[in-house]
């Protein structure tokens, strides 16, 4: 009752009420379906077998069972796959750093004045005198 | 006097535990446990909440996607496509 070109309609699932035309004979409960149907294996429980049979032959292509099921009067839709969209990248947060007012703040060092001469090392001679005014003390 | 909306036997009286005791609360009933149209045998499939509960639930897992999912039984809605298509 099921041979290849049968032309069905699913009972059960999603696709239920929709005509299908057997492509091929799986074992003796299976059959490959396609048509306004989704191709896919189908139990023939979940089949009601019509009168009419297409011209489809085995493991045919679904461009071939559009072209069958033209002939009888019926378009099949294609349904492109959805593209699958970019998914929007983790933008890390950056670590934000309370500082600390009051007691742990480390005193900042006060820089060097670079405008200031460095100091001249004393010379001979006021060394000298220096150290004869503080013998003058002692005595 | 107890509220009017109290009286409708929509709601159903549940006692909820307060800090200062215990306190009577009026919830609504679910709905009841769908049948089928055609031969009247309980429904699967078909979530049984209050409409504002099916807010958030997906449509798939309402009821089944299949023609007359929600209305006939699996049995009667085959029989009904069947019927249909020996015309």
């Amino acid at each position: 009752m099921f041979e290849v070109g049968r032309l069905c309609v699913k009972l059960a699932g999603r696709d239920a009420g929709k005509k299908c035309v057997v492509v091929d004979v799986l074992d003796e409960n299976h059959v490959l379906v396609d048509g306004e149907a989704r191709r896919r294996k189908c139990n023939l429980k979940h089949l009601d077998p019509l009168g009419e049979s297409l011209d489809v032959k085995k493991g045919a292509s679904r461009a071939d069972v559009k072209k069958a099921f033209k002939v009888i009067g019926i378009e099949l839709m294609d349904s492109k796959p959805k593209k699958a969209g970019e998914r929007p990248k983790k933008q890390k947060l950056k670590k934000s750093v309370a500082v600390p007012v009051g007691k742990d703040e480390k005193p900042k060092k006060a820089a060097p004045a670079k405008d200031k001469p460095a100091p001249e090392p004393e010379s001979a001679e006021k060394a000298v005198e220096s150290a004869s005014k503080d013998s003058a003390k002692k005595e | 006097m107890s509220e009017a909306k109290t009286k409708s036997r929509n709601f159903r009286k549940v006692c909820v535990r307060t800090v200062k005791g215990s306190k009577d609360a009026f919830k609504r009933k679910k709905p009841k446990i769908g049948s089928c149209s055609a031969t009247g045998e309980s429904l699967k499939g078909v979530m049984r909440a209050l409409p504002g509960d099916l807010k958030g639930v997906p449509r798939s897992a309402r009821r089944p996607s299949r023609p007359f999912g929600g209305v006939l039984s699996s049995r009667a809605s085959r029989l009904e496509i069947k019927r249909r298509n020996r015309k």
